[in-house]
């Protein structure tokens, strides 16, 4: 209380709360873009969107594609998104979105067909993105 | 005058100060960086998809070894029969060129019919701009694939595929 009462105990109260403040922002930041890198969210949106309109692509009408999503389940817990609200497929587009709030990847496809698409688990409680693709 | 300065105590720390803002700003660079260069790159699967669509044309040309019997026909739409979406494969993402020519004694021979040729012709350029090292990453990536069938009087045809695409994902 002392310090207080004194100007000079102020002052370098002050500079101490700046420092200790700007020391838990950088910090703060530096955790949170290499948590964000570690979870390899972007990789695996880029990953899967391509893989599934390149797919798409290489198949013919009748055609069910069965995608394995455990690489992914976890993080789509922690950040509280459906499998089924993560991946997208509209207007020839692949969007895959496994982060909260983040933009997701989009890929485009060339095929015209009408697409399907639902979830499932095996017999080993592995969840499965089923995409079925229909004559148009 | 620097010298003055570092005698006075809050001097000091301020200059201290500054160059710790320093160095958490290249720590910080540094950290971005390395993760820019481990997870930045785009993978490329442009070719991969060219490669994709030329035998996705050739599976819809070819039945049973043998060339389907519309492609004789003028008003013949490849889009149509292939299961392609109009705007994305006419647009400026891909090209396709497809020429077909009998095979006589080992030999290409006279067309088979006119060549079909569909999308952006920039890929012509562009790929060749690729093959001679001129750096660009946004140019199309182009193959050519050859596939073989009968015609519908038994000759043999050589169906020539060049397909290009320059088809980029990304976030928006």
């Amino acid at each position: 209380m002392n310090l207080l009462r004194n100007k000079k105990g102020v002052d370098l109260l002050h500079s101490t709360i700046v420092f200790l403040l700007l020391n838990a922002m950088f910090f703060g930041i530096m955790f949170g873009v290499v948590y964000k890198a570690g979870t390899n969210s972007a990789f695996y949106e880029q990953l899967y969107s391509k893989q599934i309109a390149l797919l798409i692509d290489n198949s013919k009408p009748g055609t069910i594609l069965s995608i394995n999503l455990n690489s992914i389940e976890k993080t789509l817990e922690k950040e509280k998104i459906s499998p089924s609200e993560a991946f997208d497929i509209k207007d020839n587009n692949v969007i895959v979105k496994i982060t909260k709030g983040g933009k997701g990847y989009s890929f485009p496809y060339s095929s015209n067909y009408n697409i399907e698409k639902s979830l499932d688990r095996n017999d080993k409680g592995e969840l499965f993105l089923k995409i079925s693709i229909l004559k148009k | 005058m620097i010298s003055l300065m570092i005698k006075e105590k809050r001097a000091e720390e301020r200059i201290l100060f500054s160059f710790m803002v320093a160095v958490w700003f290249l720590i910080g660079l540094g950290v971005m960086l390395g993760i820019y260069i481990s997870y930045g790159d785009e993978s490329d699967v442009k070719q991969l998809q060219a490669g994709i669509l030329a035998d996705k044309i050739a599976g819809c040309l070819i039945d049973n070894s043998k060339l389907i019997d519309d492609i004789t026909k003028d008003e013949f739409d490849i889009i149509d029969k292939c299961n392609f979406n109009k705007e994305v494969i006419t647009g400026s993402k891909f090209y396709s060129q497809v020429k077909f020519n009998y095979i006589s004694e080992g030999k290409i021979g006279d067309e088979f019919r006119k060549p079909i040729i569909i999308g952006n012709k920039d890929a012509l350029t562009q790929c060749s701009l690729r093959e001679s090292n001129i750096p660009g990453t946004h140019y199309f990536r182009c193959i050519e694939k050859k596939y073989y069938a009968f015609s519908k009087d038994d000759k043999l045809v050589l169906i020539d595929i060049y397909m290009g695409a320059n088809n980029e994902g990304g976030r928006f």
